[in-house]
């Protein structure tokens, strides 16, 4: 025991520095005996250094309420991993009344630090040596807090009576959680389709009603529009979206495309390509008649454009024709009044985009837990990551999209975005999942071990 | 296991692909891996995840699993502020014990029964962590699994199975005559529900005179437009024209319990070879 004057005091968790009257130096202590102030102070172990204890706390379930310190317990380990559950596992005596205390979250301190939470998921009971007084310990184990997002799975969009429907959840650049704002809108280039049916050549204009365009008296309700003007027809793709609303009803949607393009409502497919490529599309109208729940819905095509050969001079291309029909159906007829939507200068698009963008991270994230917690489920759980930055500030990459399955563990969403864009870790303390930008990660520490000093041993693998 | 990789397949949402380090190649000869990239499509995209798989694994990817002993509070693990995700430098056994900064990617603390903790860090080269654990992902896809440690990664989409879609459904009623004479020809009965699209009209020879015809839908004459010939219900084919003309249609609808005839009402003088093609569209 030493007794120093100081006159600050800096530091935090077990190591405290204090400028003595001899200068800086750093003393550590498991409990401050008394509230630290300017002066005398006792209760000090000496500058040498004192390496840190374990010390496991039992807390409630939603990792808030202490409950106590498991004292007598041993056997002590676990696992923190960087994106990953990680593992944590302790034996007490069974006659140990803190036993019962132990039932549902762990904390692990190192020193006075919290180093980790873990979850008690099993406990198992065993018999040391029978007609011994103690003759029962039980082990607590289970996985890092991180394990309870496990607890919920991927919902489809807009919930379980929505319509269309896939087994797949995709976040993408034509799912509704991308916005469009920002996106340049769609320039017209043949106002309504013609109203002139194809003719043999001579060919007074290409853009006619496609082969099959059944809406009556409605060549007004969709344009053909391209991503720019003046149109610059390159091999590629362009990206267009727009929004309409239904009612619980069966819709028809027109499209067709030079050269082709396939279609999604609501980040579901519900059209593959209409040609092969290098194949036109553009003589012919195609439909997809999905069942749409009421409500507001994502429109997202993506037109292939490609070669046209021959060309056709004289003609200002454009390259995707769309519209959307509700109230009809067999026997009754499609017009002007029941569209819903038709393509015009109100469409969003990307012009040849040379990355596809996709919702952020924490976009994705962000709408799973929400969804999950409006459920129920992943009570008290945040993210210290927005839509726009990640946990350490660092703006998302938006060029990743994901689909997982429907009914996929939000677990398995954290290990397989992890794969492409995040690392991820839960904080000891709460509930609160840091996500961090792929790659970016790099927090120096400025630790340096050195072999025969520091370090006990090292294996490193062959990696050649 | 060899982590080095020097020749990666590829499949993306487009196909698969192959790249490739020659230099690597060379030197340790082809180790191949394969590799899911199953949510990216665009060229861009797949082009810098794959570089930066081979810019990793062309060389090999080193982890290091070290037992640390902390010597100051700075050098302990959690008490010194730093834990998983930070770096630290460590010695390189395979580089004659220079030290390099490598990325924590675990830590595993014990319990000794002295209450002594142990403190065992899995490494992996800071590097090597842009793509994180690439060998622990390659040893799953060598598993099985798709796309690393995604058990559900998928190509793409499935289409809604409720969503039928494809090209509209279109018919053809065709309607000739190769001597005209003043008649309505036999009925075509529509098999189900359409919309009269599009009339395409040839006549073999041309007349020296008009010849005229009628579209009729259960007998009655409907209405059309014919190009650069007016609208009615008689539509007229004047005199020399004998090539192919089309006809916006007013959207006349039929279904199956209806006829469509064509009449042929005027002939013109030495005209013959009439031939009239109706496209009909689903609704």
């Amino acid at each position: 025991m030493t007794t120093e004057t100081f006159s600050t005091l800096t530091g935090s968790g077990g190591g405290v520095q204090f400028t003595t009257t001899t200068g800086a130096v750093t003393y550590n202590f498991d409990t401050l005996a008394t509230t630290a102030q300017a002066g005398s102070f006792q209760g000090l172990t000496s500058t040498s250094f004192t390496p840190p204890t374990m010390t496991v706390e039992a807390w409630d379930a939603a990792n808030t309420t202490f409950l106590g310190t498991l004292d007598e317990s041993f056997g002590r380990r676990f696992q923190d991993e960087f994106s990953g559950t990680g593992s944590a596992s302790l034996s007490m005596l069974a006659t140990d009344t803190d036993v019962s205390l132990a039932t549902r979250t762990l904390r692990w301190r190192i020193g006075g630090t919290y180093a980790f939470a873990s979850k008690v998921e099993q406990r198992r009971w065993q018999t040391v040596a029978s007609g011994e007084e103690s003759d029962q310990t039980v082990t607590l184990s289970g996985r890092g807090i991180i394990a309870e997002w496990d607890d919920a799975v991927v919902f489809p969009y807009n919930g379980i009576d929505a319509r269309p429907i896939s087994d797949q959840r995709g976040f993408a650049w034509w799912s509704p959680e991308l916005s469009t704002i920002g996106w340049p809108t769609a320039t017209v280039i043949h106002s309504g389709v013609s109203t002139l049916s194809r003719l043999d050549p001579p060919v007074p204009d290409p853009w006619f009603t496609p082969i099959g365009y059944a809406p009556i008296n409605d060549n007004a309700g969709a344009d053909w529009i391209f991503s720019a003007f003046p149109p610059l027809v390159a091999i590629g793709s362009n990206l267009f979206r727009a929004t309409f609303s239904s009612a619980a009803e069966r819709v028809s949607i027109y499209y067709t495309a030079s050269s082709r393009c396939r279609v999604w409502v609501d980040g579901i497919a519900i059209a593959d390509w209409t040609t092969q490529p290098n194949e036109e599309s553009f003589v012919t109208a195609f439909r997809a008649t999905p069942y749409l729940s009421s409500g507001t819905h994502y429109l997202a095509i993506e037109v292939d454009v490609q070669a046209w050969t021959p060309t056709l001079p004289g003609f200002t291309r454009g390259i995707l024709s769309a519209a959307v029909y509700g109230g009809g159906g067999r026997g009754t007829p499609y017009s002007s009044a029941n569209r819903l939507l038709g393509t015009s200068s109100a469409w969003r698009c990307l012009f040849y985009p040379t990355v596809f963008p996709a919702p952020t991270p924490g976009k994705i994230l962000s709408t799973l837990l929400s969804e999950a917690q409006a459920r129920g489920a992943l009570t008290g759980w945040s993210l210290s990551c927005t839509d726009f930055v990640d946990s350490a500030g660092q703006p998302w990459s938006d060029d990743t999209a994901q689909v997982f399955r429907v009914g996929d563990s939000l677990l398995d969403v954290l290990n397989q975005m992890s794969d492409s864009s995040i690392e991820y870790r839960a904080r000891p303390v709460g509930k609160v999942l840091d996500v961090y930008r792929k790659s970016t990660v790099t927090v120096a520490t400025g630790v340096s071990y050195t072999a025969g000093a520091s370090l006990l041993s090292l294996e490193e693998d062959q990696p050649l | 296991m060899s982590s080095l990789r020097n020749a990666i397949l590829t499949r993306f949402d487009g196909g698969y692909r192959t790249d490739t380090v020659a230099a690597s190649i060379s030197t340790h000869g082809r180790r191949e891996a394969f590799l899911s990239l199953a949510t990216l499509r665009s060229s861009p995209n797949v082009n810098q995840t794959v570089q930066q798989y081979l810019s990793e694994l062309g060389s090999g990817v080193t982890t290091v699993t070290a037992d640390v002993v902390p010597t100051t509070l700075a050098t302990t693990p959690y008490v010194g502020q730093w834990g998983p995700g930070a770096s630290v430098t460590v010695p390189r056994p395979s580089n004659s014990g220079t030290g390099e900064v490598m990325q924590v990617r675990a830590m595993t603390v014990s319990e000794d029964d002295n209450g002594v903790l142990s403190f065992t860090p899995e490494l992996v080269r800071e590097a090597a962590t842009r793509r994180s654990l690439v060998d622990t992902n390659l040893k799953r896809l060598g598993a099985g699994t798709l796309s690393g440690r995604s058990a559900s990664a998928t190509l793409a989409t499935d289409i809604d199975p409720d969503a039928r879609s494809g090209r509209t459904g279109t018919t053809e009623a065709t309607f000739t005559k190769d001597v005209l004479e003043e008649a309505e020809s036999p009925s075509y009965a529509p098999t189900d529900y359409y919309v009269i699209q599009s009339i395409f009209v040839t006549l073999k020879t041309s007349g020296s005179t008009n010849t005229t015809w009628q579209v009729k839908v259960n007998g009655v004459a409907k209405s059309f437009t014919m190009i650069g010939y007016g609208s009615g219900t008689t539509l007229t084919m004047g005199a020399g024209a004998g090539a192919t003309f089309g006809i916006a249609t007013g959207y006349h609808l039929v279904q199956p319990t209806d006829t469509i005839s064509v009449e042929i009402t005027g002939v013109g003088t030495n005209a013959a070879g009439f031939l009239c093609r109706m496209t009909l569209a689903e609704w």
